[in-house]
């Protein structure tokens, strides 16, 4: 309860009150994360499942245009699945991908980082060296060789099982250095405080020192790279899909969706293209604009950097 | 700067780009040796086992790792990237003939950042508070929350499908130079076709600048040399474009340098959504025909350009910024 009342009285809650683009995105933001998560429920059909679909609905426009079926709110795709259950589906994969590739990117970069700040010397020029090559070359020019060798090496079909954990640990992997380098400039400033050396002094194991004393106060700027992070690794999610490099069609992510559509809005389809695309942009573009609140909030010292 | 300190690090910064090049060629190689078997391409079902081993011996397949490594090696340093599956044409030739589409297109985005983002940077630094700077703000983050396929879709869609002003795919009319350079400058068909493409390829890039110029500039205008050159009673535009922008741009070739990678790795997605007949459209085609030597050659002409132009940058960099230290000079 105290844990509650805490958090209601602190000054972030105020701050966030306070700022209506912040709550609007959040509102958007948690509408989109709770319809996604709750698409099997909501949703009028099951686009996985191909008993619900029959080619006869396909290339049907939302309703509000002429020949819309009032089964279909937003139109169907080539293959007559509805664009709402499609997108109420499609945007859960990607964020599930988002997420969890953060995750892994934070995992690694955090470890890294502790160790090479608290560490120094060889340690650190070798991971600090690493992550500038690594950064010179572009998560995304990464991430695309290494999904274009994986399907040609496992073939399509094996590849369209395994596409969601390789997008995962792809953008996983690529993004580590983010996390490494934010996470070592804390340890570098906290290192030679007196509880550091107190619990030195004490005779506690490095581990313990950074896992248990370092890495709590290293957390705010994580939390502040998280939210951005997160909005690019559904970009990249997004992008690689759309280069028919990630999801496959059967279980469509929006950049998978968007890919599918795309040749149709020379035929007046626009639907099936535009409609995820704006779906994507508006959620990336909440994560996007909460990462600026949080940044602001979090880290006043940063605030002239914006 | 002593001329010492100078060569030791250029020798340094050389070693560097061709111990990436190593690495890069090493990943090239391995694919090679995993991914389809050349043999299959060549003969087909239906040779026997016993001729199949004879052929892998000649063709030195059952060599020793190192010894297939270091003939990849001798054999890309002499240009011999192997022979594209589908064009039945040396890989090189194939990607180095589509090189001068892709780099006009990376030459036309670079001149619209450069253009777009350096009046808007300083001018956002200078008058932070004006409705131009808060709009500029707003709209770049809504820039960066676009990917760049999206970019490109709604170009597509409002200008070529809806208006019909605009090509939506291809390169239009080109004109070989006598070097055999295809270039689309110089026809005004060639022209329209280049400006959404570049519009699309600068849209993810232009935020970012916009806000990196401002962000620097602004802290450029608070230092005591810029306070000092008010103090002289120096005109307003000496101070912002003389002393404040110089050094303005430092750090901002530093960050261009880091953005190379990014960009050509967005060349693939903008020439994808306009079949721009560059490198990138030609590697996802080599991809989905499994075609390993150009998919390899790719990789590795890529990766050169990029470790050129990063060296070339990091170079310009510390010879340009006077308060860099070159770190080790001595040793």
């Amino acid at each position: 309860m105290s844990a509650i009342s805490t958090f209601l009285q602190s000054d972030l809650l105020y701050r966030f009150r306070r700022d209506r683009v912040a709550v609007v995105s959040f509102i958007v933001l948690a509408t989109f994360v709770l319809a996604a998560v709750f698409a099997p429920l909501i949703a009028p059909q099951n686009p996985y499942d191909p008993m619900q679909i029959d080619i006869m609905d396909s290339e049907l426009p939302p309703v509000w245009q002429e020949g819309g079926d009032p089964r279909f709110v937003l139109g169907t795709d080539h293959q007559g699945r509805g664009m709402l259950s499609t997108i109420l589906y499609g945007m859960g994969i990607s964020l599930v991908i988002g997420v969890f590739a953060v995750l892994l990117q934070a995992f690694i970069g955090v470890s890294i980082g502790l160790v090479s700040g608290y560490m120094g010397g060889r340690v650190d020029a070798f991971f600090m060296r690493l992550a500038d090559i690594q950064l010179s070359l572009s998560t995304l020019m990464v991430a695309i060789i290494a999904l274009a060798v994986f399907q040609a090496a496992f073939g399509n079909e094996l590849y369209e099982d395994l596409a969601i954990i390789m997008l995962i640990l792809v953008i996983g992997i690529a993004e580590w250095p983010q996390y490494a380098r934010t996470v070592r400039a804390s340890v570098l400033a906290e290192k030679n405080k007196e509880y550091v050396d107190a619990a030195r002094v004490v005779g506690l194991p490095r581990m313990r020192i950074m896992a248990r004393h370092i890495l709590p106060n290293t957390l705010s700027p994580v939390l502040v790279i998280s939210t951005v992070q997160v909005a690019n690794a559904v970009i990249s999610e997004a992008s690689l899909s759309f280069l028919g490099l990630g999801m496959p069609v059967t279980q469509p992510s929006l950049g998978s969706l968007i890919h599918s559509g795309f040749e149709f809005i020379f035929s007046g389809s626009w639907w099936i293209t535009m409609l995820p695309s704006i779906v994507l942009i508006i959620l990336i573009l909440s994560i996007n604009l909460l990462g600026d609140w949080l940044r602001d909030a979090l880290n006043p010292k940063l605030y002239r950097d914006e | 700067m002593k001329s010492a300190d100078l060569a030791a690090f250029l020798i340094r910064r050389l070693g560097q780009a061709i111990l990436v090049m190593l690495v890069i060629s090493l990943v090239g190689f391995s694919i090679q040796d995993n991914l389809g078997d050349p043999l299959r391409e060549l003969v087909g079902q239906s040779v026997s086992e016993a001729e199949r081993q004879a052929l892998r011996d000649r063709m030195g397949l059952n060599d020793p790792f190192l010894v297939q490594y270091w003939r990849f090696l001798t054999d890309a340093i002499q240009g011999d990237l192997g022979t594209s599956y589908f064009f039945k044409k040396p890989a090189l030739e194939v990607i180095l003939a589509k090189f001068p589409a892709t780099f006009e297109l990376v030459l036309a985005a670079t001149f619209i950042i450069v253009g777009v983002s350096v009046p808007m940077g300083v001018y956002c630094a200078i008058k932070p508070e004006s409705f131009i700077s808060r709009a500029t703000m707003g709209i770049s983050i809504i820039g960066i929350s676009i990917p760049v396929f999206l970019t490109a879709i709604f170009l597509i869609y409002i200008f070529s499908v809806q208006l019909g002003w605009m090509p939506s795919f291809g390169r239009g009319e080109t004109v070989t130079l006598p070097w055999g350079w295809r270039t689309g400058f110089l026809t005004a068909d060639g022209l329209t076709h280049i400006v959404m493409p570049a519009i699309a390829l600068s849209s993810i890039m232009l935020p970012l600048f916009i806000r990196l110029i401002r962000g620097e500039m602004m802290e450029v205008l608070r230092t005591e040399y810029v306070r000092f050159a008010w103090a002289k009673g120096l005109a307003p535009r000496r101070v912002w474009f003389l002393h404040a922008l110089k050094n303005t741009l430092i750090p901002v070739i530093s960050v261009a340098g880091v953005q190379i990678g990014t960009l050509i790795a967005y060349t693939i997605l903008t020439e994808t959504v306009f079949q721009w007949p560059g490198m990138g459209f030609l590697f996802l085609e080599a991809v989905n025909r499994v075609d390993t030597p150009l998919i390899i050659a790719y990789i590795i002409v890529v990766g050169l350009i990029f470790v050129v132009t990063n060296t070339i940058v990091d170079v310009i960099y510390t010879l340009v910024n006077p308060m860099v230290k070159i770190i080790g000079g001595d040793a």
